[in-house]
């Protein structure tokens, strides 16, 4: 790691330079400012209390001590004498701003006498400069006496000389060299070197009085202290304001390097590296900022590149989306052709089947040749249902293909029932019915597919004549409002035979009648049913049934007043071709669907794609999905409003729906009728099993492994009847193949086959991965053994004796199976 | 004995119904398409045409329009055929001048009636 120096430091160095600087300014200064200060102080003291003048001063000296006294201007009064020295020249010295008084015993009497004279108070401390001196200052201990002057010369006891005594004005102490005097702080000076052999220190002494010539003479000195520190202090102020602008810019330069930098990276530049050497924060800022940047530049680099493959990926598949969809709208197209092609090259020849048999019929008839007349009617019977059933493929396979077109008009209810009545009326007849038409005169006009509602009710009478012998038909015509809606309804009643439950169930299915006996007893296509409904649906309507075995069903087809043509995109629903289990994506998001899509498709579950919540409530209205998967954030109307519609709508409230959106708003989505929650980013195999546990409510996938052909049939209608998808397999090994092909929710299993027993089913299964989660139910004619029973025990769910099947208990076994393996996968 | 003419491009049809009318009484002549037909309504003045709308070359629509153009012909009956059953196919046959319209395969019954209806009498 680069060893940085910090800017901490840096600014330390600074500050501490011009701290430094300010402080050697300021302290040389304040020494200067208090040695000028002292001496202004003395002086001024001198000035204050010292009345007389120098010339006083001169005069007493003068007659006292005769001899070369001089005293120096501006100083204070600076005395110096010693025994050795009589004559001694008074020495002036200023020395660090201290001015020491040379001088005896005598000079002192003479300042006191000065001091009387002039009526100043006189202050004397004294130390010696040595230790003597010392020593006698502290043991003769300044006897300070109040009055105004007293002068207590002493002698040194060693020498004999006499040396200093102190002498105040006033009562006083002396601590640790200093002196209190009255309220006066003195500080005791010494001499800091004798002047001649025997010189002793006398004191210091202290104007008290200011002294006018003195301190105009300090102040001088003051001021000349001052003038001459002035250009300094402006030296040292500008260096140090240089040296701080040079360091602050360098400091500033760097950050305003990657202030730029980083301006230029905000505005997606990619700016070359920032170009800091320093070694502080700065600089280690710098270096933090070029690896981010060459981060972030790599970053976006593979990014830009990420989203140029996936750009070029989706380019590619939208490419190939374009191409399947167009492949699908040119088959769309072939097929509805051929679907019109079929419908008239296949009609063409039955014309001609159906017409040349009626003319041998009636040839026959002419030429007495009775015994040729019931076959002649069998092939014209078989021709005419053989169209009948061209014409409802060809119907049916338009309204799955989208392709059935509504023309809708508004026309008299009664009028167009009367056309109907009067079309069936010889069908009727036909079977020693009576047909009641009961409708209001005032049930007014409805806005339908005049045609497709005509055919619809055909249908239904058709059907009901069918089923029916020598009983009544009514036909049972209201206009009602529902939720401020005007709806028509039409119920179509028999006294026929009726439907088990198990027969309604069926009913709607194509080419399920009730049960195939019924059609070779009653003929028929077996679409009529399935196309009225479709056609009902096709209108926003409905179509219902409730039946009673041996008494009687009734149809009710219920249409609204103003039909509105439905939004279909006819591709989507091309492509649909009907599977079961359908699963409805609602989503705007077209990558949604494509990840949903290719989940689900890779388990064999047929998905449609609704990229709005209006193109979705109009395809679960039509395609009546096993699951509907739903965002909630879509422009237009948003999933909850979706779900809201989906769970209003009796029609599509049972399809269960799986919220699939980034909201997670689990408790709005259950309260309001979702089934499942789920959010995105989508796992997928949980939207796998949600999805497959969903698609088989009511019945799930369920294999049948049994060579008895016979109980394969009775175990297929009896699950068929359940809602089960069933497939078959003869012997395990058929088994294992079907397995193969996807794992079935349910294995229904006999003992005793050829080629594969159902021991060695189970044991292969239970190898497969994935295999152990497939419940199995034994159902046998196979007696166990005791070690047999031991050995399905812990391999299979339930073991169900075929001889004596208990139907009721098998469907609910495996209901039940059903639901723990849906809620364990879930 | 009225006379009717068929026009019809398929031969079984044509065979078929051609003999079922002859069997009822009726005078038929037949036309494979469009052109022939008209050549045979001015040769021949039948009393009606049964006329296929699906033909080769002149088809039954245009085929009506231009029996109705002309005056000489204008007035003899049209009952347009077709295989189509479809929503907006006798609306299209009467604008072209039709009287009348039916479906194949023909129901002789409903056919004929359509036929008395149409001559005001039976053959």
């Amino acid at each position: 790691m680069v060893k940085t120096r910090s800017i901490a430091t840096k600014v330390a160095l600074v500050v501490s330079a011009v701290v430094i600087g300010a402080l050697a300014l300021t302290g040389w200064s304040a020494l200067k400012r208090s040695d000028a200060e002292l001496v202004r102080l003395q002086l001024s003291q001198a000035s204050t209390r010292l009345t007389t003048n120098l010339g006083i001063a001169q005069r007493i000296f003068d007659e006292r001590f005769p001899g070369p006294w001089q005293l120096a201007a501006g100083n204070p009064l600076i005395f110096s004498a010693g025994p050795a020295a009589p004559a001694e020249t008074l020495t002036t010295q200023l020395f660090k701003g201290r001015a020491p008084i040379y001088g005896n015993a005598e000079v002192t009497a003479a300042l006191v006498e000065l001091s009387r004279l002039t009526g100043t108070k006189l202050s004397i401390a004294q130390r010696a400069g040595n230790d003597r001196a010392l020593r006698l200052a502290t043991s003769d201990t300044l006897t300070v006496t109040a009055g105004p002057l007293t002068v207590m010369p002493s002698r040194d006891p060693d020498t004999g000389l006499p040396v200093a005594a102190g002498l105040a004005l006033a009562q006083g102490e002396v601590v640790d060299g200093r002196a209190t005097i009255g309220e006066d702080d003195w500080t005791l000076y010494w001499p800091i070197r004798e002047t001649g052999t025997n010189a002793a220190v006398l004191g210091v002494f202290y104007a008290a009085t200011p002294y006018a010539p003195f301190a105009a003479a300090a102040g001088d000195a003051s001021r000349q202290v001052a003038e001459g520190l002035l250009p300094l202090v402006l030296l040292i102020a500008l260096g140090s304001s240089l040296l701080l602008f040079v360091l602050t810019r360098r400091m500033l330069r760097p950050l305003r390097a990657i202030h730029t930098a980083v301006s230029r990276l905000g505005e997606g530049e990619w700016p070359q590296e920032v170009q800091v050497r320093s070694r502080d924060e700065v600089g280690a800022l710098a270096g933090a900022f070029n690896r981010m940047a060459a981060d972030l530049r790599q970053t976006y680099a593979t990014i830009e590149d990420k989203v140029r493959l996936r750009t070029h990926e989706l380019e590619e598949s939208n490419a190939a989306l374009g191409q399947a969809r167009e492949a699908a709208d040119v088959a769309n197209k072939a097929k509805s052709r051929f679907l019109a092609n079929m419908s008239h090259e296949l009609r063409t020849p039955l014309n001609a089947i159906i017409g040349y048999s009626e003319i041998l019929e009636e040839e026959a008839e002419d030429r007495q040749l009775d015994d040729l007349v019931p076959d002649l009617r069998k092939i014209h019977g078989a021709g005419r249902h053989l169209l009948q059933l061209i014409n409802d493929i060809l119907d049916l396979s338009k309204v799955e293909a989208g392709k059935m077109d509504l023309y809708l008009e508004t026309f008299a209810v009664r009028a167009m029932l009367e056309d109907v009545v009067s079309t069936i009326q010889p069908l009727v007849a036909q079977k020693h019915n009576t047909l009641v038409v009961d409708c209001p005169d005032d049930v007014g006009s409805i806005h339908a597919d005049m045609t497709k509602l005509r055919q619809s009710l055909f249908n239904l009478l058709s059907n009901a004549s069918k089923f029916t012998d020598t009983g009544t038909v009514t036909l049972r015509v209201r206009a009602e409002v529902v939720d401020g809606q005007r709806w028509i309804r039409m119920a179509v009643q028999d006294s026929g035979i009726g439907m088990t439950p198990e027969q309604v169930q069926r009913l709607f299915q194509p080419f399920t009648q009730a049960d195939a006996s019924t059609t070779r007893k009653y003929g028929g296509t077996g679409l009529g049913l399935t196309i009225t409904k479709r056609f009902a649906e096709l209108m926003g309507g409905t179509v219902t049934v409730e039946s009673i075995q041996g008494q009687g069903s009734t149809f009710t087809l219920v249409l609204p007043a103003e039909v509105v043509p439905r939004p279909v995109t006819s591709d989507h629903v091309a492509l649909m071709a009907g599977p079961k289990g359908l699963v409805l994506v609602i989503d705007d998001d077209p990558a949604m669907h494509d990840l949903v899509q290719r989940t689900l498709e890779k388990e064999g579950i047929a998905v449609i794609p609704a990229l709005s919540g209006e193109e979705g409530i109009a395809l679960a209205r039509q395609l009546k999905p096993a699951v509907i998967t739903l965002d909630v954030m879509m422009p237009g109307s948003d999933g909850w409003n979706v779900l809201r519609t989906l769970k209003a709508d009796a029609q599509l409230a049972k399809i269960p729906v799986v919220m699939l959106t980034i909201i997670d708003d689990k408790n709005l989505g259950f309260s309001l009728g979702a089934s499942e929650y789920l959010t995105k980013p989508v796992d997928r195999e949980r939207l796998v099993r949600v999805i497959r546990r969903f698609r088989h409510e009511g019945g799930g996938r369920a294999l049948v492994v049994d060579d008895d052909d016979a109980a394969r049939d009775r175990m297929r209608e009896l699950l068929r009847s359940e809602s089960w998808e069933v497939s078959e397999a003869r012997n395990g090994v058929e088994g294992l193949e079907a397995l193969a092909r996807g794992l079935p929710d349910l294995i229904l299993l006999d003992l005793m086959m050829p080629e594969m027993n159902g021991f060695e089913f189970l044991a292969a299964l239970r190898g497969r991965e994935r295999g152990e989660q497939v419940p199995v139910v034994v159902v046998t004619a196979h007696d166990l053994t005791a070690e047999e029973r031991e050995h399905l025990s812990t391999h299979v769910a339930r073991v169900f004796d075929k001889d004596h099947l208990d139907s009721e208990a098998l469907v609910a076994e495996m209901k039940r199976l059903l639901s723990e393996s849906g809620a364990r996968e879930g | 004995m009225a006379k009717i003419l068929l026009v019809e491009d398929n031969e079984l049809n044509r065979d078929m119904l051609s003999r079922r009318l002859t069997r009822r009484g009726y005078t038929v002549i037949v036309a494979e398409d469009g052109e022939r037909g008209l050549e045979l309504v001015r040769s021949e003045r039948p009393d009606l045409v049964l006329m296929d709308m699906s033909l080769p070359g002149i088809d039954g629509w245009e085929a009506t329009r231009r029996l109705r153009a002309d005056p000489a012909i204008a007035e003899v009956r049209v009952i347009a055929l077709t295989a189509h059953a479809m929503a907006g196919d006798r609306e299209r046959a009467i604008e072209a001048g039709c009287d009348d319209y039916d479906t194949k395969p023909v129901e002789m019954d409903r056919l004929l009636l359509k036929i008395t209806t149409l001559l005001g009498a039976t053959p």
